[in-house]
């Protein structure tokens, strides 16, 4: 009987392959769809770590988030450098780390910060940042670049960089007369510090005296500013934003309320994961639409299986026929309709799980480089079981109908055709 | 992704404002809930209205009386947070501070609990519910060691803090 089974969907090679692929290409979508919005998730939760609070100029939260972790957006104001001396003075303070963001290379922004940058910054699960080639800057012109920069830039230590005032295109004026010099390169962490240039509070400093005005006066462009290195600089006037680590986490909200009652300036204070938490709410009916059009695309694909199904079972009268002439009871019609079915749904489970993982070894290096994702390729997760589950069961009930059909057919049906 | 989010954030601007200034809707209010070690930390920003019922100076004998009433209650954890049994935390004195009616103004009661446990408690169960109805949903800000995150609560629920 298994053979038989066997025979007659090898006979109908093509009408089962269409309909196992259209399964596949389902499954592929639903569990894409899946997979493709946790890791987002996780890529995005993995990049603040251990970071109590960070505090900014006051906006929306998300959004003061967004351009002082994740470099999208801009800043609508900074922090006063007497503001943040004193808010890091604070005795419930254990770190800071002061940012200050602006200018660019080559797309990649360049971010002002302290050494204390590389020994307090967490990423994923408590992870320091390492270094894979040298050491932090020390020096007004040194730079510490992230390890997808120094890749896809091909540069290496020693080699000297030359930073764009200001982000994006239009960027065109060039701190031209002071290059960094590369003294360290980072370890990948999948995070948006792989495409940073890091440099000190001072260089950046620096590289914008005489540009008071917005552009390059002759005193900045000479070079003879850059000549001197180790002549005493200013603190620069204000910064971006700032990172706190506290000292004990119970402190997070006495502490968060002591900088948004600042009195000098208007600050804010967020909770990073909190903010996090905050953007996954704004995301979430984006989301719920992928979920219901990828839940449509299967429902569709499972039709569709289901009317070739029905269609085959016309022109497989006679094989049912023949199979009850030559002793085969009708429940066991029901089960060979239902067993095929299944088969075919597991077999497009399967394929479409194989694409998936397919599609994500060949897509990985692509959606690093455009979006700055890092998809781990990783066993599949219970909700992705959970979706292949409801798949199998929605494949279960479909199979009901064309089973039940040749249930009937085969008791009614002779042998002679209509 | 990076692209897909600002495009979500230019749409949606301002969302969330500054915590301070977290807007004042009755029947609405904000939990802070911290614990580091075996020490749970938990305070709250309420309107005034979702437990006294009015935001003025209280004018009856009645209102004073509820007023009187109130600051006891939440001058005793257990009508607001009980974390489960099996952490046996032990309540410190409460610090509430209780509105002082400026005219034209809305008012907040804002009371900050802790607890001594003996192990991490997994959930608190909000008796605040029961005790005060006027509470419609709770926002609540957590920061354990397994990181921070905001969970949104409708009336009856109970914090979790796995």
């Amino acid at each position: 009987m298994f053979k038989i089974a066997l025979r007659s969907l090898l006979n109908r090679r093509l009408t089962v392959a269409l309909a196992i692929f259209t399964v596949a290409l389902s499954v592929l979508l639903l569990v894409g769809v899946e997979r493709l919005r946790s890791e987002a998730r996780n890529s995005f939760a993995n990049t603040v770590s251990g970071t109590d609070l960070i505090v900014g100029a006051r906006t929306g939260s998300v959004q003061l988030l967004l351009y002082s972790v994740f470099r999208v957006g801009n800043a609508t104001n900074n922090i006063g450098w007497d503001s943040y001396q004193k808010l890091s003075q604070d005795r419930r303070v254990a770190w800071t780390i002061p940012v200050s963001l602006g200018d660019s290379h080559h797309g990649f922004a360049v971010l002002g910060t302290t050494s204390d940058y590389f020994k307090y910054l967490r990423y994923s699960d408590n992870q320091p940042l390492q270094f894979s080639q040298g050491q932090a800057f020390s020096k007004t012109h040194d730079a510490v670049i992230g390890a997808h920069l120094a890749s896809k830039m091909a540069y290496r230590l020693g080699q000297k960089i030359v930073l764009t005032h200001g982000s994006g295109e239009g960027a065109m004026s060039e701190h031209s007369d002071q290059p960094f010099t590369i003294v360290g390169i980072l370890a990948p962490t999948g995070t948006p510090v792989d495409d940073t240039v890091h440099v000190s509070l001072d260089g950046l400093t620096a590289i914008h005296e005489g540009w008071e005005s917005g552009s390059a006066s002759l005193l900045s462009s000479s070079g003879v500013l850059a000549a001197a290195e180790d002549r005493a600089l200013p603190p620069p006037s204000s910064i971006t934003a700032f990172y706190v680590g506290l000292k004990s986490r119970t402190a997070i909200f006495s502490y968060q309320r002591a900088v948004n009652q600042y009195p000098d300036e208007t600050l804010m204070a967020i909770m990073p994961g909190v903010a996090l938490s905050e953007l996954w709410q704004l995301m979430r009916i984006a989301e719920q639409a992928l979920t219901v059009v990828s839940g449509f695309v299967l429902l569709i694909g499972l039709m569709g299986m289901l009317t070739a199904l029905l269609t085959g079972l016309n022109e497989r009268r006679r094989e049912m026929a023949i199979l009850r002439s030559v002793g085969a009871r009708a429940w066991q019609i029901f089960a060979l309709i239902m067993g095929e079915t299944l088969l075919l749904v597991s077999l497009g489970i399967v394929m479409g799980m194989a694409l998936l993982y397919s599609f994500l070894l060949i897509c990985k290096p692509i959606l690093r480089e455009v979006y700055s994702l890092n998809i781990a390729i990783a066993a599949p997760s219970t909700t992705e079981w959970l979706l292949m589950g409801i798949t199998l069961l929605a494949g279960f009930l479909i199979a009901a109908l064309p089973a039940w059909r040749a249930y009937r057919m085969s008791l009614s049906d002779g042998l002679s055709p209509h | 992704m990076k692209k897909l989010i600002a495009l979500v954030c230019i749409t949606i601007p301002l969302v969330s404002q500054a915590h301070e200034h977290a807007a004042h809707v009755h029947g609405a209010a904000e939990i802070d809930v911290a614990i580091e070690g075996k020490k749970l930390l938990i305070t709250l920003e309420s309107p005034a209205d979702n437990l006294l019922g009015f935001e003025r100076a209280p004018k009856t004998e009645a209102e004073k009386a509820k007023l009187k009433a109130v600051t006891e209650q939440l001058n005793q954890a257990a009508t607001l947070f009980v974390p489960d049994a099996a952490a046996q935390c032990k309540a410190a004195t409460p610090v509430v501070n209780m509105p002082s009616f400026k005219k034209g103004e809305h008012s907040d009661i804002d009371a900050e609990y802790s607890f001594d446990c003996q192990s991490v408690p997994s959930s608190v169960a909000l008796s605040l519910w029961k005790n005060f109805p006027n509470f419609k949903k709770l926002n609540a800000n957590l920061a354990t060691a397994k990181g921070q995150k905001q969970l949104s609560l409708k009336p009856g629920q109970d914090l979790s803090l796995k």
